[in-house]
This record gives structure tokens, sequence and C-alpha cells, in this order.
């Protein structure tokens, strides 16, 4: 069907034949959350953990690259991926294990988000940090700075939001491991993305 | 799937007799119920939020035109492609073609109820294409031959000794394997199945007016993969799904994972902007949307129903619905159960064919109670019925009874009269202070199920005549 | 205050001590209780069954015999509720529509009666050490509001209240729907059973008779043993037991 013909059978629908003055949409519900960054990031941990994501605090670069070692040693990973940006690529400099040259095969994927959200535990990666390095391996390591971390969505939407570029292809609500309950309710998790999350949150509002 | 809502009170009575079917129904709903009433109690501002989303539903629709012109300019600005159908031939030709100009050879496809509506997997088959169905419980569904019967758990009629069955035959597990090991199984073979794929199918829980943006809610990431791996993503929606703005969906993605299955998220939400631009590193080079009618604009148009077409399908209604939980999703016959089928389905379908389905419920209000966009579901289960008397479908003694019931009602004499002759009548059917008489209409429906206390000797209104007036 | 009961026809015919109890608690508690004699049903079999012209005029009837009254009382949620819904047959009809909400708005279930407009919780009876669980009909609970008035007045009698698993959740009765989807219906009283007896009471009571003949019904024809009581009934009885004591 063409569009035209389509729209004019919607309107037909509201019995109207042509466009007709609008009312407003209804206000939006909720003030920002106004929380203080120390409760946002307590929150976070709190939730993230309660969904299955391991968190691990980190004060600078260097504790954050011994922990990614940490963490693939413990996993015996053989190989990984890594997400584009620039932060990302500092955090994997001396780690001691091949780069995965077909991402389907890393047995772990390291990404920075780009923002998380406390009252969900969730992280938020967008198309300009990453698609897949955060879905296709088994593990999945977030580097999640304080400063990322917004109370609910509705303010890491607004931080977007006011940036002076268009939104991102993707937005992406990652929130614990990949799980399902399709057979007879009981969680199963890593069913299509990673079955581990791993955040190493570093404190850059020192 | 053979569309069987005019035979719903056998479907029904097979569902009753199916003794593992009960075990697996009992299972699942009490789980769903118990778990969303955990995380909605946790809100302390549930009822807002279900104002506020009801509210911006109910503004959406009343200006569908508007907002559809929106999104679909917005989708056009960033490059994706928009199809339009008026019904589920046209939606199934459109994809079809669209897989055989693209030499699309095999589909990658997530949960997506309109996808069940329109039968496009049989469609594709018919084309040549191989659809890969990559929700667990589809997938589960889509090798057994069977279909959904839960809009949030495709496979919840399924036990879990029945899918370990299945599994060992078709994808060689072990025989006593468990639930982790299943899922392990799924996630290896259709790993595969994504990563040649040439098409990635999925459904839209929202799509935002002002920005084209399309929202996609999932447990397991299988819709992650189809809207970024293959090169083409084809989002099919109904023509209802919109909200006006990005800022309208942190309250909706609040109520629909707690309301659908306990979560305060689900793990993951995908909200889709258009294909991949030049910047992009990763994502699919097309983006098509298909949106469909198929009688959706037939219930817009209808001001008392149009508010079925909030409908989040987030299965609330269908879990604490109590007829529901003891037939479960495949007695109503088609795509969409419980109690919003019971409203929706007469509007997409016509109610010749579904009248039984406004029947099918006690009017306990339950589902009203726990719907987050306030669909006044009860309501409009009563006006289905009411216009089933209107068209002349109801049986024609249950309208003479009714009849005789309301002729009776509003004559205190005669009222009186009859009501002493059934009660005269009944003391010769009483036994232990129990009736007898399963031979009889409607009592004997009654009979057959339960006892039934016999009428008093004496009626109030005597009793209060010799012994209760003042004065007497 | 003029005070009419409207004895609902399922306990003018089948239950009838319900609405005697009903009128000797009222009066117990200093309410003057009058009956209309002309009265039948509140029409909601017809209305459920989408009938709306037929029950259009038995809604007539009722509007008009119950006028006058400051309030109407009844042993019902159920028939409550469909008198609520009156005035959504007379949309179309502003007199009719006017009668039918002041009509509605001053239709009370029995004991929210007591407990919200006369302002009483312990009304002199005596239900001490009674194990009760109360079953929420679905009418009483979601059209009328009806959940803590009972409650309320038992357990000042002394009553235990014993909250069974699924007590708000509907016991497949639904009027008419009881004989036309018979099979279902009586599969969902069933379903009621296992949270009825897990909760060790001796007695189950509600608000409807409908939910009450539909539960004793299939419970009777189960096999199960529990009493099944309306709660004037138990009310009254209480009141009954509290006054012989005194006496003694």
């Amino acid at each position: 069907m063409e569009k035209t013909a389509f729209l004019a059978r919607v309107r037909h629908a509201l019995g109207r034949e042509e466009a007709s003055a609008m009312e407003r949409a209804p206000q939006l519900l909720e003030p920002l959350k106004t929380w203080g960054q120390d409760k946002v990031v307590a929150k976070f941990v709190e939730e993230a953990s309660a969904v299955g994501t391991k968190i691990y605090p980190v004060m600078d670069m260097a504790e954050l690259q011994e922990n990614i070692s940490n963490i693939i040693e413990f996993i015996k990973a053989k190989s990984y991926s890594v997400s584009q940006d620039d932060f990302a690529q500092e955090a994997v400099q001396g780690i001691n294990l091949p780069l995965a040259t077909d991402l389907s095969q890393a047995d772990i994927g390291i990404t920075s988000v780009d923002y998380a959200l406390a009252n969900t535990g969730t992280l938020v990666i967008t198309s300009e940090t990453d698609r897949h390095v955060s879905l296709l391996p088994m593990h999945h390591i977030a580097i999640v700075r304080h400063s990322q971390v917004k109370p609910t969505m509705a303010e890491a939407l607004e931080a977007e939001l006011a940036r002076p570029k268009a939104f991102p292809t993707a937005w992406v609500h990652a929130t614990g491991p990949s799980r399902t309950a399709d057979i007879e309710l009981t969680l199963s998790t890593g069913v299509h993305g990673p079955g581990f999350v791993y955040v190493l949150l570093l404190d850059d509002l020192l | 799937m053979e569309i069987t809502s005019h035979r719903f009170k056998d479907n029904a009575a097979k569902a009753l007799d199916d003794a593992i079917l009960q075990i697996a129904l009992k299972r699942a709903t009490k789980a769903f119920t118990s778990r969303r009433k955990t995380a909605v109690e946790a809100l302390d501002n549930f009822e807002d939020l279900r104002h506020y989303c009801a509210r911006v539903k109910a503004h959406t629709l009343d200006y569908l035109d508007h907002y559809l012109e929106q999104l679909v300019a917005q989708i056009e600005t960033l490059g994706g492609k928009v199809h339009f159908a008026a019904d589920a031939a046209e939606a199934n030709a459109i994809v079809t073609q669209l897989c055989q100009e693209k030499g699309v050879k095999t589909v990658a496809k997530s949960k997506s109820m309109v996808s069940e509506e329109i039968l496009l997997n049989d469609a594709l088959e018919a084309a040549g294409v191989k659809p890969i169905e990559t929700d667990l419980g589809e997938y589960i569904l889509q090798i057994d031959h069977d279909y959904p019967s839960h809009i949030i758990g495709p496979a919840i009629h399924k036990t879990k000794e029945q899918i370990t069955a299945l599994f060992h035959e078709k994808l060689g597990t072990p025989a006593d394997a468990d639930i982790p090991t299943l899922t392990a199984a799924a996630r290896k073979t259709l790993r595969q199945a994504f990563l040649e794929a040439d098409m990635g199918i999925t459904g839209v829980n929202f799509a935002v007016a002002e920005t084209g943006t399309l929202v996609m809610v999932e447990n397991e990431g299988n819709i992650r993969f189809c809207n970024s791996y293959p090169p083409i993503h084809l989002a099919i929606m109904g023509l209802e799904k919109l909200v006006p703005r990005l800022r309208d969906l942190s309250a909706f993605l609040t109520l629909l994972p707690r309301s659908a299955t306990g979560q305060k998220s689900s793990s993951y939400v995908s909200m889709i902007t258009g294909p991949k631009r030049p910047e992009d590193l990763q994502g699919p080079q097309e983006l098509h949307v298909l949106i469909i009618d198929n009688g959706r604009s037939q219930v817009l148009a209808d001001p008392r129903l149009r508010a079925a077409l909030r409908c989040i399908r987030c299965g609330a209604c269908l879990n604490s619905c109590p007829v529901y939980q003891q037939v479960g999703g495949h007695a109503y016959g088609w795509v969409y159960s419980g109690p919003i089928g019971a409203i929706l389905d007469p509007g997409l379908l016509g109610l010749a064919g579904t009248k039984h389905l406004p029947s099918a419920s006690s009017l306990c209000g339950a589902c009203g109670e726990v719907c987050p966009v306030k669909i006044p579901i009860p309501e409009l289960l009563l006006e289905h019925r009411k216009r089933a008397v209107e068209r002349d479908l109801t049986p024609k003694a249950e309208s003479l009874m009714i009849g005789a019931f309301a002729f009776l009602a509003k004559r205190p004499g005669l009222w009186d009269m009859g009501t002493k002759a059934a009660r005269f009548g009944a003391q010769f059917l009483t036994d232990d202070g129990f009736l007898r008489g399963a031979y009889l209409p409607v009592l004997g429906q009654w009979l057959k199920e339960r006892d039934f206390p016999a009428p008093a000797k004496r009626s109030f209104k005597e009793i209060w005549r010799d012994k209760l007036k003042e004065g007497s | 205050m003029r005070v009419a009961l409207f004895a609902t026809c399922i306990a003018d015919q089948i239950f009838p001590h319900v609405a005697v109890s009903t009128v000797k608690l009222l009066r117990h508690l200093g309410v003057k209780v009058e009956f209309p004699e002309a009265q039948s049903c509140c029409g909601q079999p017809a209305y459920n069954a989408g009938y709306h012209q037929e029950s259009r005029e038995i809604a007539l009837h009722h509007i008009k015999l119950f006028t006058g009254y400051d309030y109407v009382i009844l042993p019902s949620g159920s028939c409550g509720a469909m008198v609520k819904h009156y005035p959504d047959l007379f949309v179309e009809q502003p007199e009719n529509y006017a009668k039918a909400r002041h009509l509605a708005e001053r239709t009370f279930e029995v004991t929210t009666f007591i407990h919200q407009v006369l302002g009483r919780e312990d009304i002199g009876a005596d239900l001490e050490g009674l194990n009760i669980t109360y079953h929420d009909s679905c009418h009483a609970l979601r059209l009328m509001h009806v959940s803590e008035a009972p409650r309320a007045l038992l357990k000042a009698a002394g009553a235990n209240i014993l909250e069974a698993e699924g007590h708000d959740t509907c016991c497949g009765f639904g009027g008419l729907f009881s004989v036309k989807m018979a099979e279902i219906s009586s599969a969902m009283a069933k379903a009621k059973f296992q949270g009825i007896k897990d909760s060790k009471a001796q007695i189950l009571s509600s608000t409807d008779a409908g939910c009450l003949m539909q539960l004793e019904g299939s419970l009777r024809r189960s096999g199960e043993k529990i009493e099944v009581r309306h709660v004037v009934d138990l009310l009254w009885q209480g009141v009954e037991a509290k006054s012989q004591m005194q006496e003694v």
C-alpha cells in the first residue's frame, strides 16, 4: 500500500479527512532526579550486583588493567576482542592475550560504555562505542566511569539529547547477563549474549 | 495456525483434560503473577506511571495519523525504507518480495506477535526462504511445529520434560539434560544462524514518532543479533505501536518489564534510530520497517474499542486471569489470548467468529487491575457481549430466557408467583438440602460439576411479612 | 435516616436467613430497616450477558422502588456493583441517569455500611476463637471496595482471620458464566481449594451468596468438609452468642 493511502486510511478511521489541530502530548511525568553522585554510584553497584553483574571498583588505569588480566586468567580466556574507542584501547594495553581475528571466536569482549543507569544496574552502550563486542563473546568486561552513572534512563537521555549531535543509531541497555526463562520460567543465563558480565568501575571523580 | 476461536468451548474442554498442560500452566502463571506483584509493589509511583502511560497511549491513538506521518518521515530521513501493508497477504507479499530482491536465503527472526498474526513463516517458506526463530521459546515451538500460547512466554504450555525429550530428538542432547544444557545447545545451534543469516527480522515494542526510533525489549540477546548482525534489518510493527517522544520511554520501560516478568529492567533494550551511518563501525546496511494494519484501523475507528490498541503486550492480564490460568492460550484459538485477546480478537477478526471469547470471563476484574496502560478490559468484554446481543449472535434459548426473566423482574406480583412455583417444584428434586435434576436445562449445566442448594421453603419476602415487618 | 434493605433475589429465594440476619443485625445497631416488597432482582444476569434493553427496564423498576431512601443496604457486593453500573445504562437519558447515580451513591454492602457509615467495628458480637478464612468476592473487592470492613467486624468479634492463598482470586461463579462455561467455572472453584485448606480455617466466609453457593457446591461435590457461611450470618450468630452470655 502507498504511504499516502495508508495514512489516509488511518486518518479516516479517526473520523478526519485531513490533519486536525493537535492537542499537546501529556506533560512528562517525572522530574529528573538530582541525587548526589555517591548515592547514584552506590545504587548502581547494588542494582547491578542484584542482576548478577560482578563489580570491581578500581582507582586508576593501572588497577583497571590489573583487574582485566585477573579476569582473563580466571576464566582461562584464549583470545579477546575490544571496542574501538580510545579509552578501551588504553585499558587493554599490556594484556598478555592475543586479539581475536574473528570476533565470533573471542572468549571475552572488553568495551567502554556511554552511560550507566543506577536504578536498574544497566549499562548503556551506543553505536558510537560498540554493537557486537559486548554481545558475541560469553564474557563481557565493561569499563564504567563514576561520571557516566546516571540515576535513571531519563537523566541519561537528557544528557545525550543535550549533546550537539544526532541521537546515536543504536542505544542499547544491557542489564546483567543474557537470560531466558522460556523453559518453565526457570532462569538460565548466557542463552545468546554474554553469560557473564563484569564491570570495572573507575572512580574518575576524585 | 488455523484460527479456532469459534471452537473456544471445545478447545477449553480439551485443555482442562490435558493433565500435563495443567501442570505447566499452573507453574507458569503462578510464577508470573507473584513476580509481577513483588516488582510492582516495589515501585512507589506505580499508579502515577500507569496513569501517565495510559494517557500517552490514548493521546497517541487519538492523533495516530499525525504521529505515523512524523515517524515515517523520520525513518525515511535517516535512510530507512518504510513499507505499508493493509492486511496479512500484503504484508507477506512485501516481505517475500524484499527477500527475493535482496537475494535473502535465510532469515534470523526474533519473537514478533504480529508476524505470528500474519503467518509470516509459512509465507517465507513457501517463497523458498528459511526463517529461523531465535527466541528460545519460539525456537522450541518451531522445531516442534507448535505455536505460541502466551505473549511473553510462548512455550509456557510445555513442561521441561517435554522440551528435554524434544531437544534429545532434534538436537541430540542427552535424554536427561538439564535446562542449562538445553540452553547451551540452543546457543550453539542458533549462533550459527545469526552468523549466516542474510536478514534479521524483529518486532517492535515502541516506535518513537519524534526521532524514528524503534524500541525492542528482550532478555536473551537474540534481538540484538537480529537488529545488528545481518546486513539487512526488517522491523515489523502494528500501526498502533507509537509513542510521541523519546522522553516517554522511561515510563514505559519501567512498567513493561515489571508487568511482564517482574524484572526491574529486561536484560536488553535496543533503541534503533535508522540504518548504519557512515561513521558507525557496525550495524546493518539497510533498515526496512513494515507497518501493518490488518484490522487495526477498524478498532481505531471504534471509539469504545480504541483503548484496546493501547496494549503494550506485557501479558499481565493473561497471567492474572483465572480463566486463562485454567485453559491456557491455545483455547482462545488465535495469537492474542486471555483477556486482551478476548477484547482485541473480536475487533480484529470480527465478532461473529469470536463471540465466545468475551463470554469466557467471570468479569472478575483482575485483568483491569493489572493492566499497565489501564485498558478497561472488563468494560470492553461487556461491550462485546452487548454487541453480540444487538447483532443477534446469541443463542435463541438464551434471549428467550433473559426476556422472560426481565418480564417477570419488573412485575412484582408475577415474579412472586413465578418464584413461589419454582420453589414448590424444587421440593420434589431436593435431596438432603441440595437439588437433583441433571437433565434440566441451565440447572443441569451447573449440576454436571457442582451441587446446588435447594431453594428455601419460604422466601425472605414471606418471612418478612410474617415475622419481621414492624408491627407484625 | 431511612434505610431500605435490598435482599437480592438469591438471598430471597435460596438463603433467606442471610437477609434475616441482615435485618436483625441492623436493628441491633439501632437502624430502622424498611423492605420495599415489590423488589425482585438487580438485573445483573441480563446486563452481564449483554441484554442492555432488558436490564434497563429492570433497573428502572429498581430505581423507582428505592427512591426516597437515604441508604439502600444489601448483603452482597455483586448486586451492589450492578447498581453501580445503572448510570451506564442511561447515558442517553439525563433524567434517569441522575436518578441512577443518586441510587448508586447510596447503595452499600452491609458490612461496609456498618463499618464506614455507622462507624462501628465492635458490634457486640462474640465469635471468640473461630478460625475464619474470608473469600473476597470480585465485585465486592474491585467494584465496591469491600475488603477491610468484613474482616474488621469479624476480628473485633474475636474471630481469627486466616488469609488463604488466592483469597482475592475469582471463585468462578460469574453469574450465567457458571452455566455457560460450566467446566471452566468449576475448575476455577477447585483451583481455590488448596489455599482454603492450607489456611486451616474451619469456616469459609464471604459477603456474596453467589460465590458461597459456587464454593460450597464445589466443595460438597468433591467431598470436602469445610463449613461455608455468609459473613452476616456469622456476625448475627456472634451477637446472639454474646447476648445469651450476658443473660447467663
